[in-house]
């Protein structure tokens, strides 16, 4: 399926190794200012830390609130990018070729920063370890029946794993670059490259290191995020306990994770001119995708609701009723409209490949899919069992903001040093797919 | 809202002190060989400026009667532990004897050795003798010498060899670990079954 | 600042980056702090280490003088419960007894002897403030009338020694108390001659008939009542007397009642009147018709009314309170004394001799007059002891003003009231439970009263100050008090036998086991007649003057357990309001927390507004209490005080303080207060918490078995967990088999079974199997009167912390035990029921497979027990929790103000920041009581282990025990018809069983939909 873009492998040398020098003034300005929202983020926490939970605007019954909704938004984010990298290279999908790299990125950061949240949201910090299974001279061992041991190793394996992914998928691009650069960057890419010499036995083995870690990633795709929405789905609250949990959750993790690699690519592909690597047949693939995992969602919200009325289960009911028209509604609203209709706009070519709207479009998904898990934890916990204890007395506070945001600093930290100086696109596999050069001169000879 | 003008003039302080804050909670945990909450990081400062440390594992602390020698009491004059630790068989704390249970000896005995000239000044102060304690657990663990002692359990299973000590010192870290492995160990006990119920010792 | 610490201010803050900084560069590598082991110089002789030691004393809360045991360790009084020997409480407490340990610890008392010089006080030595008190006295020279004692209404020794002592100074003796029962006393002397509170007991009575006397509550001796009433109305063994309260505004008791009428204000008198001629007592000019219409309620109620007393006599009927007496508070309790004879109430339920002893306290009246007498600058030297006329009759009486003439005022109060502020030199007596003394609620109760502790602060005994200054003086005077200390004046009077008195002390007193009951006294006489009360003021809305029920007088406004706990009726915490009706609110637009201004024409004052949900349109209710211009950091500029908005109106027969007495105009302000109001909707919106059973069906067999046994396992539920046969008789759910649970033994489950239920930790924690007991609790619904006496001792008995009103705002209270009140819709009206609700033991616990680090897990016997030093704080199982009854630490609470500390109890934590608590069952009395058996080589008893709340509980609502003991009250309880379990559909198979509240007004039970669907 190779495509003639008038590309050659000279030219993708070029212009991919070069973006790491072509950033120039306004990487450091933006990079700076990443900086200063994650100190402020650092700051909120050490108050937190210092004061208590309580600087939160937590309460009982909204024990969980937005920090573990950025814990499974970030997850979410996490996954398009090994769908991308793994199973669509398993499945040979072309168009992946041009954004994986991307992609891949993203999930390592964004795997992270989530990381971060199970533990920022903890009573007492200091004392995470007790998480992690191992012998002790308490004699004591963690609970293996809790779907929050269970995030633990999913997380960390799924960590462990893109990352691995990740590296060994730039091993060639890196020592392509490492016979380019000069100076500090050599020896910085003669280390990171672990001696490639793209002999035969090289390519051998990458490729089958490669297929073998698509292979390896690819469950993951699936139930990392399953794991993830067991911590709702074990939890028998109403509008937590449901079985449709881990499909929804994984359709919205993808559908999440391509708007925002649609989200990171276009403005790179802006600044550094990649129009003819990532072409209108990219985000339309794209695109396409994002409008299917949307309709999915959306047939999961749809699908909730009717349950709750069809099981006749008064919990249920009053708890979606709350979500709908209750007191905290406007966040049903605003997910329901993020993540429903606008995205009902992909139906049409034109806005997939009119780069403006779709991005447009990608981040009101962003928005959307953020309010989504919002509304599943404070909504849900907000109508309880106990009339009690009712209570829309959930406001989040500075705090909170301030951690939020610097998670997304942090996050956009890593991500700005990828593009300063690693191969933000697969040099190998964008060659992969041009037309081989000395085929083309038997042409020119015929 | 304190909460927020005070943010204003975080940014710099905080990092600083956090990072500290963050090493120490870490370094309770590790030496103390339980958790500690940060609850009483006031504490611990105050601790550090007195200079009064925790014993260690096999360390034996400085007394304010550093003649006192269980040696001499336990030991060569076999007096049973219970003549001065009175309700050690019957409450949850073995009593520190008081200074007139003392006196009841030394008024008579040895008036003459500096350690009882210490003691008896105390007492004609009418004051307390403030003993550095050596064997402690902390607050949230619920001991109770009655239960052990009844169970026919020797003193020195967890105070070490104390009749052959001079200083008092610190036998066993007496953290979760060291009851667990005796509980277990007694767990199907005839008579004096133990219980691993977390309850059995937290409060 | 006057609620705990949240959130750091700027300088504490560098404050705090100085110590970690500190602390961090210098302890970050050295180990903790080794205490100090600071031992007796001379052992107390009753005192083991580690044990607790228990005396026996008389509360000093109110005049209802209970008596009460406190418990005390290493000399510091932890816990105040009632003394079973004692006939007024039999070992009942109420909240204002729970919480007189935060009396005794307050902050704010005053330290030691306080001389006012340039408007600031200064410490001065005790031997200086005496003998500045006894030149004073001297310079008086014992002229009559030169020397004015305010006392509160005091009983017994103290009461004497005080007349005595005014006696030998020619001083003149001014009892004042703002709820002095002065309308009831005068009208027991007018009709049975006494004089005195007459005793109620309604368990004599076959049908009730309150005319808004707060029986429950405030009015009378409300533990002595409220266990009578219980026996009166729980309806054991299917019998149930029927409680009709009639009041403008519901009141606790009126919670509690079968029937609700209002009543326009005032007019109680009239009510009880009309109903006598109706039931043939007597008297004209009553009839039914014009009574319905001076008291606004329907004829043919009022028809209903007479019919339901003719049949059921002797019938009881209680006048108004506090709130409800007028002008004519004197002829309207006349006039129920009347209703009441006639009613052959009089001498069975009604028991006038002897009565209450309120003390020989001066009225209202008595009290303006001693204030004119002040002001006209005879009095030279004015004393103060345990009364606040400053506060109660500042206004009324310009009080403030007279007291300036007084050349020298001494204050006794241990606290920094608003009389004391007005007085020259303080010296501060000690509290109740410091002191030496007696009480003799009514004639032949003689409690004891011993002090539990040293004293606190630098306090002396008002008693011994005073024979000190008697003996100064010398002459007659010096003669009079020959003994040496009280203590000693005590024994004289007490036979003078030391040991005597020693083996009385123990005893907590020379004790009756029954209230003595003389029965009907004479007196007698007619029928009264009586006019309508005067009520001054315009406006649409009455003020109806209420005493607060935890802060009373005021006197419990500076406790912050009782500013943090929810008022039982409205659910308000830490601030004051006015109550509305429904409908009134909604002609003024007005919610919850919206601004009220009231102006009564001699005053305006502005208050939130919380809903009460039956109450007469045209009354507006206001608690006293609060409003303190001084007294402490919790009471200050909280509220408005009402004793001083009100007008000095008074009854005209007894000259008592009417508190019914003006009306208002009541606007809307348009501005909002955040008002602390706990309990969400205040409806069970259908979902079973608290169900009732018609009184028809009681005793009945009923359609359905409570709890079938061996009924099916709900839908979705794993075998290993679901019901089984229990043993003999014993319902399913009650030895359910738990997560390797004694009781999965008892229904011969496998172990292979268990083993397979979960995973299980490699460290033989399966040995679990040989536990005996299996704990669980019961609620009886119909006994729960909602005062939430039970709250407070968890408080007390648990450390718990409270959290101040912004943390309450934010529904961040740490109570491990709530009482929840709901409003069910049934015909006839409002129903009102209160379900005690704490941490269920479930046996199925959702929070326990929850969490990640066995923080909370499943004791072998039964309990749900939270490790509070293992909590990482994840708040997963809060989450997970049905019943929501866990409470997380959201920060280090410093609200233990020193000494409020000392109270802490030392057989448990307290918790810090990021960790879950919840209730225990009181583990640490359970740990306690074994170990007593165990000393005394025995099995425990069923009854030895009382949890906090069940102990203090006025009608013994909750009982505590034994569910693997078939025969133990518990698994008794829990077997009875009437029991259920909320939210039993979730399997989580709960250890409280709670049995339903039986109610008149229901004709069937109502579904619960989520359970029918489990069951069907």
């Amino acid at each position: 399926m190779a495509r003639d873009t008038g590309l050659t492998y000279r030219k993708i040398n070029d212009d991919i190794i070069s973006i790491g020098h072509r950033v120039g003034k306004k990487w450091l300005i933006v990079f700076g200012l990443d900086l200063l929202v994650l100190t402020f983020g650092i700051c909120c926490w050490l108050y937190q830390l210092f004061v208590g939970l309580g600087t939160t605007g937590y309460t009982r019954p909204a024990m969980w609130a937005i920090y573990i909704t950025n814990f499974v938004f970030w997850v979410g984010i996490a996954h398009s990018g090994t769908l991308i990298s793994a199973i669509l290279f398993l499945f040979r999908a072309g168009w992946r070729q041009a954004i994986y790299r991307v992609s891949e990125a993203m999930t390592v950061f964004a795997v992270m920063t989530a990381g971060l949240f199970q533990l920022i949201h903890l009573g007492r910090i200091w004392f995470f370890y007790w998480l992690i299974p191992y012998p002790n001279q308490r004699q004591i061992w963690v609970n293996f029946r809790s779907p929050l041991v269970w995030d633990v190793f999913a997380v960390s394996t799924y960590f462990t794993v893109s990352a691995i992914f990740f590296v060994v998928g730039m091993l060639p691009d890196i020592a392509a670059m490492r016979d380019r650069e000069t100076g500090l960057r050599k020896k910085l890419y003669t280390l990171l490259s672990l001696g490639w010499r793209g002999t035969s036995r090289n390519w051998k083995h990458y490729a089958q290191t490669y297929i073998y870690f698509a292979a390896f990633a690819t469950p993951l795709v699936l139930s990392v995020h399953s794991v993830v929405s067991w911590d709702f789905a074990m939890a028998q609250n109403p509008g937590w306990h449901s079985t449709i949990f881990a499909p929804y959750f994984v359709a919205g993790a993808i559908f999440s994770g391509m708007a925002l690699v649609v989200t990171l690519i276009v403005p790179i592909r802006k600044a550094f001119k990649l129009e003819q690597y990532i072409t209108d047949w990219h985000f339309d693939a794209m695109a396409k995708l994002i409008l299917f995992t949307g309709n999915i969602v959306t047939y999961s919200y749809l699908t909730e609701f009717f349950i709750a009325w069809y099981s006749g289960n008064p919990y249920e009911r009053h708890a979606f009723w709350d979500r709908a028209f209750g007191p905290m509604g406007w966040a049903f609203w605003i997910m329901a409209t993020c993540n429903c209709i606008i995205p009902q706009l992909l139906w049409s070519r034109r806005n997939r490949t009119h780069i403006p709207t779709l991005y447009v479009i990608t981040l009101f998904v962003n928005v959307g899919m953020w309010y989504e898990r919002f509304v599943i934890i404070v909504q849900s916990l907000n109508a309880n069992f106990s009339p009690w204890v009712w209570r829309a007395g959930y406001k989040p506070t500075i705090v909170e903001w301030g951690i939020t945001a610097g998670s997304f600093a942090w996050f956009f930290m890593y991500f700005l040093l990828f593009v300063r100086f690693l191969p933000t696109f697969s040099i190998t596999e964008l060659k992969e797919i041009l037309p081989r050069p000395f085929r083309r001169r038997k042409e020119k000879a015929a | 809202m304190r909460r927020t003008h005070f943010l204003s003039l975080l940014i710099l302080t905080v990092a600083v002190a956090g990072a500290l804050f963050g090493l120490r909670s870490m370094a309770d945990v590790q030496v103390a060989g339980q958790p500690t909450s940060p609850g009483d990081q006031a504490d611990s400062l105050r601790n550090a400026l007195e200079g009064v440390k925790q014993a260690q594992q096999g360390q034996a602390p400085g007394q304010p009667i550093p003649q006192f020698s269980h040696k001499i009491h336990a030991g060569d004059n076999h007096i049973p532990c219970l003549y001065c630790h009175i309700g050690a068989d019957k409450s949850p704390v073995a009593r520190v004897p008081a200074v007139s249970t003392c006196m009841g000896c030394h008024k008579l005995v040895g008036t003459d050795k500096p350690g009882v000239i210490l003691l008896t000044q105390y007492w004609n102060r009418q004051q307390a003798i403030p003993w550095v304690k050596v064997n402690d657990v902390p607050d949230h663990v619920r001991f109770t010498h009655e239960r052990h002692v009844q169970a026919g359990i020797a003193c020195q299973t967890c105070h070490g060899e104390i009749q052959t000590e001079d200083h008092v010192k610190l036998a066993h870290t007496l953290n979760m670990g060291f009851c667990v492995t005796c509980h277990k160990a007694r767990l199907n006990d005839p008579v004096h079954a133990t219980s691993l119920d977390c309850a059995t010792c937290h409060k | 600042m006057n609620e705990p610490h949240h959130g750091i201010s700027r300088r504490d803050f560098l404050k705090l980056v100085g110590a970690t900084a500190g602390a961090a560069s210098l302890t970050g590598c050295l180990p903790p702090k080794a205490d100090r082991l600071i031992a007796y110089v001379n052992p107390p002789n009753d005192d083991i280490v580690g044990l607790s030691t228990w005396y026996a004393s008389t509360c000093g809360e109110c005049p209802a003088g209970c008596g009460i045991h406190v418990r005390t360790r290493e000399g510091r009084a932890l816990k105040v419960e009632g003394n079973p020997a004692h006939p007024v409480n039999k070992g009942t407490l109420c909240v204002r007894g729970q919480a007189s340990l935060q009396g005794l610890y307050n902050p704010d008392r005053v330290p030691g002897p306080k001389w006012k010089r340039g408007g600031r006080w200064l410490d001065v030595k005790w031997d200086d403030a005496i003998w500045m008190f006894h030149e004073k006295l001297a310079a008086v020279g014992g002229a009559a009338g030169a020397i004015q004692f305010w006392t509160g209404g005091e009983t017994g020794t103290w009461n004497a020694l005080l007349d005595e002592w005014c006696g030998a100074h020619g001083a003149e003796r001014v009892a004042y108390e703002p709820f002095d029962y002065a309308p009831v006393r005068e009208a027991a002397k007018r009709a049975f001659g006494t004089g005195t509170v007459p005793i109620v007991d309604p368990s004599k009575a076959k049908y009730l008939l309150s005319l808004g006397a707060d029986f429950l509550d405030t009015w009378g001796s409300p533990l002595a009542q409220a266990r009578g009433y219980d026996a009166f109305h729980s309806a054991r063994g299917g019998v149930m007397g029927k409680h009709v309260q009639v009041e403008p505004r519901l009141s606790l008791t009126g919670h509690s009642a079968d029937e609700w009428i209002g009543i326009r204000p005032g007019t109680e008198g009239v009510l009880a009147l009309g109903l006598a001629q109706a039931l043939g007592g007597g008297g004209s000019g009553y009839e039914l018709a014009r009574v319905a219409q001076d008291c606004d309620i329907p004829a043919d109620t009022l028809a209903r009314l007479v019919k339901e007393l003719q049949d059921n006599r002797p019938a009881l009927v209680l006048g108004p309170g506090a709130g409800g007496s007028g002008t004519n508070a004197t002829e309207t309790w006349a006039a129920v004394f009347y209703l009441n004879r006639v009613l052959g109430a009089v001498g069975t339920s009604l028991l006038p001799s002897p009565g209450y002893d309120m003390g020989n306290t001066v009225s209202f009246r008595g009290a303006r007059q001693a204030v004119q007498r002040l002001q006209s600058g005879t009095v030279k030297l004015l004393l103060v002891h345990n009364t606040n006329p400053a506060y109660w009759i500042g206004n009324a009486t310009g009080f403030a003003q007279a007291a300036s003439k007084a050349e020298f005022k001494v204050s006794f109060s241990p606290y920094y009231d608003e009389t004391a502020a007005l007085c020259d030199l303080i010296l501060p007596d000690h509290h109740a439970l410091e002191s030496w003394g007696d009480a003799e609620p009514v004639k032949g109760v003689r409690g004891l009263r011993q002090p539990a502790m040293r004293p606190v602060f630098q306090t002396r005994q008002t008693a011994d100050v005073l024979m000190g200054a008697a003996k100064a003086s010398g002459g007659t005077a010096a003669a009079q008090f020959p003994d040496a200390t009280f203590r000693d004046y005590l024994i004289r009077r007490w036979g003078g036998n030391a040991d005597q008195f020693n083996a009385l002390l123990t005893k907590g007193g020379d004790l009756p086991a029954e209230l003595p009951a003389g029965g009907g006294a004479g007196g007698g006489g007619g029928v009264p007649a009586i006019a309508p009360p005067a009520i001054a003021g315009q406006g649409d809305f009455t003020l109806y003057a209420y005493p607060h029920p935890y802060h009373a007088d005021g006197a419990g406004a500076n406790k912050p357990w009782l500013l943090e706990m929810p008022d039982p009726v409205t659910k308000v915490a830490w601030d004051h309001w006015c109550e509305l009706s429904p409908d009134a609110a909604k002609k003024l637009n007005v919610d919850y927390g919206d601004v009220l201004s009231i102006d009564s024409g001699n005053g305006k004052v502005e208050l939130p507004v919380a809903i009460n949900p039956l109450m007469r349109p045209d009354v507006i209710a206001i608690p006293t209490g609060y409003g303190h211009g001084e007294y402490g950091r919790y009471a200050q500029g909280r509220g408005v005080n009402l004793f001083d908005f009100l007008p000095a109106a008074e009854d005209q027969a007894s000259g008592g303080r009417a508190f019914l007495s003006t009306r208002v105009r009541v606007a809307n302000t348009g501005k909002t207060w955040t008002l602390v109001h706990t309990g969400g909707p205040g409806r069970q919106m259908d979902r079973a918490v608290a169900r009732a059973i018609p009184l028809a069906l009681v005793g009945a067999a009923p359609a359905k078995p409570a709890e079938p046994v061996g009924e099916p396992t709900p839908a979705g539920t794993d075998m290993a967990h679901g019901p089984a046969a229990g043993p003999e008789g014993t319902p399913p759910f009650l030895t359910m088999p738990t997560f390797r649970d004694r009781t999965s033994q008892l229904n011969g489950l496998h172990e292979k079974e268990l083993a397979k239920d979960a995973w299980q930790p490699p460290t033989g924690y399966n040995q679990y199997n040989r536990a005996h007991h299996r704990w669980g609790m019961a609620i009886d619904l119909s006994s729960c009167t909602g005062c939430s006496s039970c709250v407070t001792a968890c408080y007390a008995e648990n450390n718990i912390a409270w959290v101040g009103k912004q943390n309450m705002v934010r529904g961040r209270e740490m109570a491990w035990l709530r009482i929840e009140r709901y409003y069910e819709d049934v015909d006839g009206g409002t129903e009102a029921r209160f379900v005690p609700m704490m941490c269920q033991h479930c046996g199925n616990a959702p929070c326990e497979t929850v969490c990640p680090v066995y923080a909370t897990y499943h004791n072998p016997e039964g309990l749900n027990v939270q490790v509070y030093n293992r909590c990482v704080g994840t708040r997963y199982c809060s989450n997970n929790c049905p019943y929501k009854v866990r409470a997380f630490n959201w920060f280090d609470y410093d609200c233990w103000v020193s000494p409020l500390d000392w109270q802490l109890n030392p057989d448990i934590t307290t918790r810090s920041k990021g960790v879950m608590e919840k209730c225990t069952f009181c583990l640490q009395r359970i740990r306690e009581q074994k170990d007593i058996a165990r000393d005394e080589s025995r099995d425990l008893r069923d009854g030895d282990i009382t949890p906090a709340c069940a102990q203090g509980c006025p009608t013994q609502a909750i009982t505590f025990g034994d569910l693997a003991d078939p025969n133990s009250r518990v698994t008794k309880a829990a077997q009875d018809q009437r029991s259920y379990h909320v939210f039993r559909d979730l399997n989580t198979l709960p250890s409280v069983t709670y049995l339903k509240k039986v109610s008149r007004r229901i004709q069937k039970e109502t579904a619960v939909p989520a359970e029918a669907e489990v069951e069907a």
